[in-house]
């Protein structure tokens, strides 16, 4: 035995067992066989029980086993709407099978146990009884058993199965026992007694589980409560019929195993009318109230759903609207929603509301002067307004009124978002419950408003980020893919943005001498913008470099390019450095950026030319203060660029790379013969040391040219 | 994140700036004002005191750029004073002592006011 609860029970809904088609069958495939066996091979209209042989004996129980498998692995019930479809069937087949035999008893049927019958047409009406019982009693018992196996926990659960065991029990003890059809057969043995008044006992303690009619609709207790009190007389009339001995003769000498299978199942019938009957009599008068609440669950837990579909605010409102009318009678609503320009309202498609009325609503006068809205915006509660007059119009020639508004504050924690307003053409608005519900569909719109801002909001920054991404690769592609090499120097660059986009840049740029230079930036600021300028002023000292034959000049004109070119705060650094191959020679100018760092004959030191940053003054103090150093190298030595992220690398204490460090990295460095890349590695791998994990907050940019 | 304070007083004939923190792009506008209102007060006679100052970005160093013209065209002046050595360097990479006036101490920056104006 297991709880009817198990999950897998609930998933399977059938197990493997006869169809019902197939038992019903089975059952009036047996009668026929029977019958035909009586008839001919026994040669008589009706064998008597104490002359049953063996075959005959276990003719009904074969044509019965199909329905009793069903009877012990019933359909589960998974909702109380199904439970009252049930009990209705239960009902109606009981009618049904009253009405027959009550009109076939009217006809002639005249049989008496192991009589022959006084002709043929009563032989085949009793005949008929007979089939027709036989086949409405499983239906019966197949639904009385569903009904008692519905939400069963626990005790109950084991009384449930405990019914069917015995039913099938009392089965085979009324075909086996060979009794006489006209004795009270139930009486007649002592199990059979036993089993009997032990099917009754539980047939009552588990027909009063009848809670699955307490969700259903007013109108369908009241149709509970009419079936059962039908139901009942029915169910006793029936019982009475089949005690009667010609209808018992007629009936169960077939199948004597049902005789008290019948009786069992009636009586159970009547228990469960019995209980149905008062059930929904005291379920009455708290049905409306019931069905109110529920309508108001419904109405929650739709809104919940589309909540997470409608995306779009008009179909928020729309949605808001309908189950507002919905869930508390109103005959409008309508919503305003907070924007910067003011409160927005919507309205709208249904029901139609005039706009001029709303307005007038909406500004209906409380007891304490303010209007409905502004009461409600300032109290934070639900206001309502009654008698509020001139507001009437006309609609498809009906004249309309809405005569109270009640304003609903949508408030997410502290922020308003808007006013939910619900009219109604009664006087006197809205009671109490509904104004509960009011407030509980005001915290879901609300939810729903918030939702619906953040997902257009996460969409648009998904949308960003990825034009940042595309930008991000654009400016990759700015900087030169492969930097010159030469049999006497080669050189590695890289730069780092902070954030997806920066300010930095490098540039290989060629002289109107065609020498090569090197060009190092770094523009004021990070991020997008500075990564605008980058780009501009990598353009611009692309076109200028054709011009200059030297580092200074490509400074100087640079300058007057770009001083005011932005806006008086701009500027940008940078350091232009002359490659001069035939004497392993570097002419470098410095506009405001950090010095170079040279490492010759293994010793480091900075090179700091004067130059003010570009775009900070005009050309007369710019050109002035500019100064060039021409620097010679041997094979072994090393030029190294950077950008302020190198030395401002900031460590977890908040403590900066420096300056300093630089030097010492880059001769020990040195010292190794490293390469320009193994160069670049021992200064990357000693910040990365420093900073501990800290991620960088500046551009970074590091250029490494190594003679050779 | 960006810690950042100044704050405003009178040192006849001059306004001193004291600045605290970390000058960034977050706090720059904080200065901004600050040199807004002193403008707008005419106010030309400006010293700004580093001796507090952390750190200074290039937004930071933005703010005096975008003053300075000004000031200078009404007969005043920003001059600068008290900066550690740190951020005297990022002052000097960029070459601001060609253009402003950088001082050890506040008191030197104020006697030069009082010279000019006793010049002038």
């Amino acid at each position: 035995m297991h709880d009817q609860l198990d999950i897998s029970d609930r998933q399977a809904g059938h197990s493997p067992r006869p169809g019902l088609a197939f038992t019903l069958m089975a059952i009036a495939i047996t009668w026929l066989v029977i019958m035909g066996y009586d008839a001919i091979l026994a040669g008589t209209w009706q064998v008597s029980p104490e002359d049953y042989g063996v075959f005959r004996l276990l003719l009904p129980l074969l044509g019965l086993a199909p329905m009793v498998l069903r009877l012990l692995k019933p359909d589960i019930i998974t909702d109380d709407r199904e439970a009252y479809k049930t009990f209705i069937r239960l009902t109606v087949a009981n009618f049904i099978m009253a009405a027959v035999i009550a009109i076939l008893q009217l006809l002639p049927n005249s049989y008496t146990a192991g009589a022959t019958p006084g002709s043929y047409f009563g032989f085949l009406v009793g005949r008929t009884m007979g089939l027709v019982t036989m086949l409405g009693l499983p239906l019966i018992a197949e639904w009385i058993v569903r009904l008692f196996h519905y939400r069963v926990r626990g005790i109950f659960s084991i009384l449930a199965r405990l019914y069917v065991i015995l039913l099938a029990g009392l089965l085979l003890l009324g075909e086996l026992l060979p009794f006489r059809m006209n004795e009270q057969t139930l009486e007649s043995n002592i199990v059979a007694a036993a089993i009997g008044g032990g099917l009754l006992a539980l047939g009552l303690a588990l027909s009063i589980r009848s809670g699955w009619l307490m969700n259903l609709r007013k109108r369908q207790k009241l149709a509970l409560l009419g079936l059962s009190f039908l139901g009942f007389p029915a169910a006793t009339v029936m019982h009475l019929m089949l005690r009667d001995d010609s209808a018992r003769g007629a009936i169960f000498s077939l199948m004597p195993a049902l005789a008290p299978f019948s009786t069992v199942i009636l009586l159970t019938l009547l228990f469960v009318h019995m209980v149905i009957f008062i059930s929904a009599l005291l379920a009455l008068p708290t049905a409306d109230a019931i069905d109110r609440r529920n309508d108001e669950v419904t109405s929650l837990a739709n809104f919940a759903r589309l909540l997470t579909k409608s995306l779009e605010t008009e179909d928020l409102v729309e949605t808001a609207i309908a189950l507002t009318c919905d869930a508390t009678a109103a005959s409008a609503a309508w919503i305003g929603i907070r924007e910067e320009e003011g409160e927005t309202m919507h309205y709208g498609d249904t029901p139609k509301l005039p706009a001029h009325v709303a307005e007038r609503l909406m500004k209906a006068r409380m007891p304490r002067g303010a209007t409905v809205a502004a009461q409600a915006l300032s109290s934070r509660r639900t206001e309502v307004a009654e008698r509020v007059g001139d507001t009437a119009w006309e609609e498809n020639g009906t004249r309309r009124e809405l005569r109270s508004v009640a304003a609903v504050p949508l408030l997410l924690g502290e922020e308003l978002l808007g006013t939910l307003y619900a009219a109604k053409e009664r006087d006197d608005g809205f009671d109490r419950e509904e104004i509960v519900v009011l407030n509980a569909l005001a915290d879901q719109i609300a939810v729903a408003l918030v939702h619906s801002r953040l997902i257009h909001a996460s969409m648009e920054r998904k949308r960003l980020e990825q034009e940042m991404m595309i930008a991000r690769d654009l400016q990759q592609r700015l900087l030169p893919k492969v930097m010159p090499e030469r049999p006497c120097y080669e050189i590695h660059a890289e730069s780092q943005p902070a954030s997806i986009v920066g300010g930095d840049y490098y540039d290989v740029v060629r002289f109107s001498d065609n020498t090569l230079a090197l060009v190092i930036a770094d523009v004021a600021g990070k991020g997008a913008s500075a990564a605008l300028y980058m780009g501009m002023v990598k353009g611009i000292v692309q076109a200028l470099s054709g011009r200059c034959n030297s580092p200074g000049e490509l400074l100087a004109r640079s300058n007057v390019a770009l001083h005011g070119a932005i806006d008086q705060r701009w500027f940008a650094t940078m350091t232009c450095a002359q490659i001069i191959e035939e004497s392993r020679a570097l002419r470098i100018s410095r506009a405001g950026h950090c010095p170079t760092l040279l490492v010759r004959n293994g010793k480091a030191a900075f090179s700091r030319p004067n130059g003010l940053g570009l775009a900070i003054a005009g050309p007369e103090l710019f050109d002035a203060n500019l100064s060039v150093e021409e620097i010679a190298f041997h094979e072994g030595d090393y030029a190294i660029f950077f950008s302020d992220g190198l030395p401002e690398a900031r460590s977890i204490d908040g403590s900066e790379f420096g300056f300093e460090a630089l030097l010492d990295v880059a001769a020990e460095a040195a010292a190794r013969g490293v390469d320009a890349h193994g160069m670049r590695d021992a200064i990357v791998e000693a910040i990365e040391r420093f900073a501990q994990g800290e991620p960088p907050t500046d551009d970074s940019t590091l250029v490494v040219l190594r003679w050779r | 994140m960006s810690q950042f304070s100044l704050m405003v007083r009178e040192s006849p004939p001059t306004q001193v700036i004291d600045l605290n923190g970390y000058l960034d792009a977050h706090t720059a506008p904080q200065l901004e004002s600050a040199f807004q209102d002193l403008v707008n007060e005419q106010r030309y006679n400006i010293i700004v005191n580093f001796r507090d100052l952390v750190y200074i970005s290039s937004a930071g160093l933005g703010v005096f750029m975008a003053f300075i013209e000004d000031v200078r065209n009404n007969n005043g002046d920003i001059k600068l004073a008290g900066m550690s050595p740190k951020v005297y360097n990022v002052f000097d990479l960029l070459g601001f002592p060609m253009l402003y006036e950088i001082y050890e101490d506040e008191q030197q920056a104020r006697q030069k006011f009082i010279d000019s104006h006793s010049i002038g």
